[in-house]
Parts: structure tokens; C-alpha cells; sequence
């Protein structure tokens, strides 16, 4: 018996269960042979894998749907520091930072994390509401999910990071109050972020081995579409660049905005498509 | 009965066998395998991934027990559990009616 217990052990840590969980199991798995047969108990190997696939889809949803309510803390942060800034004493002179070259590193920051982490978060979104009532998702599923669940929260820190150096950056024309009050929400909602961080990591630990083909896009869509990933970018394109250019003005510095706009949308398209199910 | 039959029926059978009374894993087995008559011979183990679903969604509880100086974690049904049980006898009587008036 207690060489089966060892051979579970490290079949289950092969998986990626570990902590409590694993001694639960043992435990119960112990109590289970003192009464009866370890031939007829199952091979430790397909045991774990059992768990294992049911737990990653578990783990997975559940670090999705957190990192997506820490994406939504993040979002409470940005908005109002974009809002602000103007209203906050900022003049609109990129150069005028305490340090020219962050500040244009904030500045960029604050256009092109919150788009991408925006695009990421979506996409898991999209990905957890098409498989909601499945109950095993496929391995690549869980991998693609995590995925792009990690590059929203990456790119969701990176809009926070950008959002505390912009206020700290510009803190000669801004308000006090922008100064402190931005770099502190940030680290919280950071905090929040970091926090989903782990959990995706440890949902990406348990290694589901159910088959399947995880798919693209499109098959995250409600409707559908031409399987043309280039025909999306063009319509992820002008999403993105339209608002860019009326916000702007047509005649003033609308159309830069949206070919700055139609620059970032297909380096993250050439960047990320592939991480992120957005092309083959 | 092949193992991979059973396992697309094995929580509903889970439930049934924990309808009546809480019990522990290796007491679900042995009455899955006597009210069956010793037809569902399944690898035992399988039944804890099993129990451990089903309380993830709420269907069973569980709490540890001493007996005879081990732990013993013991299940029992909850009120969704006794709800889900009832949906999936249900479901499971019309389809074994279809499967019996097309085969028959």
C-alpha cells in the first residue's frame, strides 16, 4: 500500500497537484486501501490525470474570471487618470516630464497597455463564455485561455505602471492631489492584479490532458465570420483608429492619432496574434 | 460492464448511492457493486475524483471522521444534490425507455 501512496504522490505532483489537495487525496486514498484491494484501486497515473483534468478547468475559469475583476480595479484607475490629467493642470507637452524619456514612456504606455490589455482580457472573456458549459475543457483550451488571461494582466500592470510614472513624471504642472492619488490607487489595484497573477499560476501548474483542438478567434465568436485573420485586423484596425481620428479632429491631429492607432493595432496583431488565438 | 460505459454515468451513480445515508469512498463502491449486483466493477479510485466534483459544485459535502485510528473523509448529499439526483433519474428513465423501445 504504501508504495501505491508513493507512486500516487508523485504521479499527482507530475500533474501539478500539490498542497492540501494532495494530502486529501492520499489520505482519502489510504483509508480507502487499509479496507480494500491496491489492484483493483486503478492506476496512479490515470487517477491523477483524472483530477487533473477536471481541476484545470477549474483553477483556469476561476483565475479568468478573478484576473478579469482585478482588470476591472485596473480600468477604475487608468480611466480616471486619463480623464483627469487635463482638468489635474496637465498642459498636453509631452517634453515637459521631469525626465523627458519616461514621460514619453508613460505616455505610451498610457495609449497602448490599456488597448492590449483590452483586446487580451476581451478574448478570455470570449473564450470562457463559449466554453461555460463544458465541463472538461480540452489542455490547449486551458493553455490558450491562461494565455491570453496572462497578457491582459501583464498589459493591465503595464497600464498602471505607466498611469503612477505619468503622475509622478508630470508632477510640476499637475495637482497634488493627481500626484498622490494616482500612484496609490495604482499599487492597490496592482496589488489586485499581482494577486490574479498568482492564481493564473497556479491554475497553469495542473496539466489537463483531455484532447481537443483549442481553435482561434473564431470560433469565440457568437457569429460567423470569414475564417480571415486579416480581414478582423482590418476591422480591429478601423475600431480602433475611428474613434482616434474624430476624437482628434479630422483637420488637426485626428488623422496622426489614427495612424498611430493603425500602427499599434498591427504590431500587437504581429506581436501577440498567435499567443493570443487571433491567427494560426 | 466496461469501465468507460460507467464514467459517463458515474456522478449520477455517485448520488444514488449516497441517497440515503452520508458514507466514505470506499462504502460508495461497495454499494454501487451491491446494488448492481456486481456488475459495475470500476478501478475504485475513480470514485474520488468523482466526490471531489460533485462538491466543488455543491451536490455533496464532506468532513473528516476517525475510524479505527485513520482519517476518513464521509459524504453526504446536499439539498442541490438530492435536486440534481431527482433531474437525472428523470432523464435517465426517458432515455432508457427511447434506448429500450428502439432496441427492443
Amino acid at each position: 500500500m504504501s508504495r501505491y501512496l508513493d507512486d500516487l504522490r508523485r504521479e499527482l505532483a507530475e500533474v501539478g497537484i500539490g498542497g492540501r489537495l494532495r494530502d486529501r487525496i492520499l489520505a482519502e486514498a489510504a483509508d480507502h486501501l487499509a479496507e480494500g484491494d491496491v489492484r483493483s484501486f486503478g492506476d496512479p497515473a490515470e487517477l491523477a490525470r483524472e483530477f487533473a483534468d477536471d481541476l484545470a478547468t477549474v483553477r483556469s475559469r476561476r483565475a479568468t474570471l478573478r484576473s478579469l475583476a482585478a482588470l476591472a480595479a485596473a480600468a477604475a484607475v487608468f480611466a480616471p487618470a486619463f480623464l483627469l490629467a487635463a482638468t489635474a493642470g496637465r498642459t498636453g507637452d509631452i517634453f515637459s516630464a521631469e525626465w523627458p524619456p519616461l514621460g514619453v514612456l508613460a505616455v505610451l504606455g498610457l495609449v497602448a497597455c490599456p488597448q492590449l490589455s483590452f483586446a487580451a482580457g476581451l478574448l478570455a472573456l470570449l473564450r470562457l463564455a463559449r466554453r461555460r458549459r463544458e465541463r472538461r475543457l480540452a489542455a490547449q483550451d486551458v493553455a490558450l485561455l491562461l494565455r491570453r488571461t496572462r497578457i491582459a494582466l501583464a498589459f493591465g500592470g503595464g497600464t498602471l505602471a505607466s498611469a503612477a510614472l505619468y503622475a509622478l513624471e508630470y508632477r510640476a504642472e499637475l495637482d497634488p492631489w493627481y500626484v498622490l492619488a494616482i500612484p496609490a490607487a495604482a499599487a492597490a489595484a496592482g496589488a489586485c492584479l499581482a494577486a490574479a497573477g498568482i492564481a493564473t499560476r497556479r491554475a497553469a501548474g495542473v496539466k489537463s490532458s483531455v484532447p481537443g483542438e483549442a481553435g482561434d478567434v473564431f470560433d469565440d465568436l457568437p457569429i460567423a465570420l470569414p475564417r480571415r485573420p486579416w480581414l478582423l485586423f482590418a476591422l480591429a484596425a478601423a475600431t480602433a483608429a475611428a474613434p482616434a481620428l474624430v476624437a482628434g479632429g479630422v483637420t488637426n491631429e485626428g488623422p496622426r492619432n489614427a495612424a498611430a492607432e493603425l500602427v499599434f493595432v498591427a504590431a500587437g496583431f504581429l506581436a501577440l496574434g498567435k499567443r493570443l488565438g487571433l491567427r494560426r | 460492464m466496461k469501465a468507460e460505459v460507467l464514467k459517463g454515468h458515474l456522478d449520477a451513480l455517485v448520488l444514488a448511492a449516497l441517497e440515503h445515508e452520508p458514507a466514505h469512498g470506499y462504502a460508495i463502491i461497495q454499494r454501487l457493486r451491491r446494488r448492481s449486483d456486481d456488475i459495475f466493477r470500476l478501478p475504485e479510485g475513480t470514485v474520488y475524483p468523482a466526490l471531489h466534483r460533485l462538491e466543488r459544485d455543491g451536490l455533496v459535502k464532506s468532513r473528516w471522521t476517525a475510524a479505527s485510528g485513520r482519517r476518513r473523509r464521509v459524504y453526504r448529499l446536499t439539498r442541490a444534490g438530492e435536486e440534481a439526483l431527482a433531474v437525472r433519474r428523470l432523464e435517465w428513465r426517458t432515455f432508457s425507455r427511447a434506448v429500450e423501445a428502439v432496441l427492443a
